[in-house]
């Protein structure tokens, strides 16, 4: 058999290494080439034959991302139990294993992919769960943006108010859920045993001020209000859609609490009348 | 290639944070994981500005895939560029190994096969990245559990022909020589004496597993006898070098971390001469860098 090249060998190698069952598991399954590449390539001894090397790394690849999403997806790790969840990383390497540089984003496409996932028959909840937790991910290292304080907002002569449009910071997620699932994250951060959450619309904000991040439910009022921002619409345009769920005059009231709220958590970055930008 | 000395650090990792920025410890340097820092923004860019402003930093990447047959990340090298001209590290290292290819990363350090072949595949992209970079990188030798029938040489002189073919430094882990020459049967002396003296600018010093069969590099221990006992031969010939103590699983209160790069210098001093003021600080030009 020839010499493999450089890149014969990589490739064999990764596929034994992310074999689901394992290095043996995954030699057994290659073509007939294929393994005899694999016996010329890897060299063992008494101490340690040539597929239990490759095994060393093969756990290796799979613990350290599986440690990894446990510490990003804590709480559906606690609420789906600890062997489901290892077969759930096993599953979920296969259909994603990672491409990004760096390990932050081995998770990325877990909620998606939990959705259509088995367990969600049986926790309806942990799609949503895992997208709270992984805007919290994102959240985290998000740009920096210095907000804006409410005096920014006040220098705008009022006639020009209708046409402000407000930059909101890029760390902020604003998830439209299925289930409450605030709740489940906070009793699993409590050390309290997760209960099964009632069905339920729910809007979570999540926010990072001050190297911090937060998240709460909001209403349907500031939800709106909240979409139509990130749209770029015009502060008329916003007091119209909380208008709409309010009525006028109570909507405008809302308008109000609400970027005065925004402006205290530090989710406004800017604003501006035509063309000025503050 | 002039690098400073830097004396005797200790890697940067989320668990001291509090006690370095309120405490102040007097440890000569930290390495930090470069991927950590490669973030947008938020808590890890805050902290590094911090610690950095306070002490020399160095970078130390685990995904630059150097080895791989995929290309080279060029958005990679970008935002290591962009991290380095934000805190200016005295310099920046990665690992002699591949860690992924067909665009998939394993997140681990894969080791090469030592032919001719990764040679010049491997010291031709060290040029492009220190193209990239502007600077050069060293590399480190990392521990290993396999290893393939077709190589044609020793570990060492793989080392050795691609730091002198790609003109780059040495990142030389005497726990990763310690741990290999026990999983391959080799001298960790030979590998030592094999080591050209003028590409060495640090080295890493850590604890590891034994399993029985093999020695596993886990990072979770304090450094072994053996592994003092080989450092000391490496401060025999190379003299004394920056050293880093890693630490990256169950990790102990940072006074017994650094209590082993405490350790590292005591060990050098009883070998080599050591300038009183081995901390070469480069605090202030980062600050001016900011200001500026």
């Amino acid at each position: 058999m020839s010499t493999p090249t450089l890149e014969q060998t990589q490739r064999l190698l990764w596929k034994l290494i992310t074999a689901p069952e394992g290095a043996a598991s995954g030699l057994a399954q290659l073509s007939a080439a294929e393994r005899d590449l694999a016996a010329s390539l890897i060299g063992g001894d008494a101490r340690l034959a040539a597929i239990d090397r490759v095994e060393v790394y093969a756990d290796m690849y799979f613990y350290r991302i599986r440690d990894c999403l446990k510490e990003d997806f804590a709480a559906v790790c606690a609420v789906v139990g600890e062997a489901h969840f290892h077969n759930l990383i096993t599953d979920y390497l296969l259909a994603h294993p990672p491409s990004h540089f760096s390990l932050r984003y081995a998770g990325r496409h877990l909620p998606e992919y939990l959705e259509r996932y088995a367990l969600a028959r049986q926790w309806p909840c942990v799609a949503d769960l895992a997208r709270l937790e992984w805007a919290i991910v994102d959240v985290f290292d998000a740009p920096d943006v210095t907000p804006i304080g409410a005096a920014e907002l006040a220098a705008v002569p009022q006639e020009q108010w209708p046409e402000v449009r407000f930059q909101l910071t890029p760390a902020l997620r604003v998830l439209r859920l299925q289930w409450p699932v605030h709740t489940v994250w906070q009793q699993v951060q409590q050390g309290e045993p997760p209960a099964d959450p009632v069905p339920g619309e729910t809007t979570l904000r999540v926010w990072r001020q001050d190297l911090r991040v937060f998240h709460r439910p909001v209403d349907a009022a500031e939800a709106a209000a909240l979409e139509a921002v990130a749209h770029g619409e015009s502060f008329a345009s916003v007091c119209g859609r909380v208008g709409e769920l309010l009525g006028e005059a109570a909507g405008a009231e809302r308008v109000a609490q609400l970027l005065e709220s925004w402006f205290a958590d530090g989710l406004i970055t800017g604003c501006c009348a035509g063309d000025a930008q503050r | 290639m002039e690098l400073p000395f830097l004396g005797f650090g200790v890697g940067l990792r989320t668990t001291h944070y509090t006690h370095i920025l309120d405490t102040s410890p007097a440890v000569d340097w930290f390495e930090v994981i470069s991927e950590n820092f490669m973030v947008p923004g938020g808590r890890p860019l805050h902290i590094l500005e911090r610690v950095r402003s306070r002490y020399p930093i160095v970078l130390h990447g685990v995904s630059l895939s150097i080895g791989s047959t995929d290309p080279l990340n060029r958005e990679y090298l970008s935002r290591l560029r962009d991290l380095a001209c934000r805190v200016a590290p005295a310099w920046i290292s990665d690992h002699l190994c591949w860690t992924g290819v067909g665009g998939h990363n394993l997140h681990d350090l894969l080791p090469l096969p030592y032919t001719e072949e990764a040679v010049r595949h491997v010291a031709e992209r060290v040029r492009q990245v220190q193209d990239a970079l502007g600077r050069r990188i060293l590399l480190e030798n990392v521990s290993t559990y396999l290893e393939y029938q077709h190589s044609t040489m020793p570990e060492w002189e793989f080392l050795r022909a691609v730091v002198e073919q790609a003109d780059c430094g040495i990142l030389l882990d005497v726990n990763n020589i310690f741990v290999s020459a026990f999983n391959h049967g080799f001298s960790s002396s030979a590998y030592l004496q094999a080591i050209p003296v003028e590409r060495v600018h640090q080295f890493h010093l850590a604890g590891h597993s034994d399993r029985g069969a093999y020695l596993h590099d886990t990072h979770d221990h304090p450094v072994p006898d053996g592994v003092w006992a080989l450092y000391a031969e490496a401060v025999r010939r190379f003299g004394a070098v920056s050293t880093l103590v890693e630490w990256d699983d169950h990790i102990p209160e940072f006074p017994v971390v650094h209590a082993e790069a405490l350790r590292a210098r005591r060990l050098t001093e009883t070998i080599v001469h050591v300038h009183p003021d081995a901390r070469a600080d480069t605090t202030v030009a980062v600050e001016a860098d900011h200001g500026a």
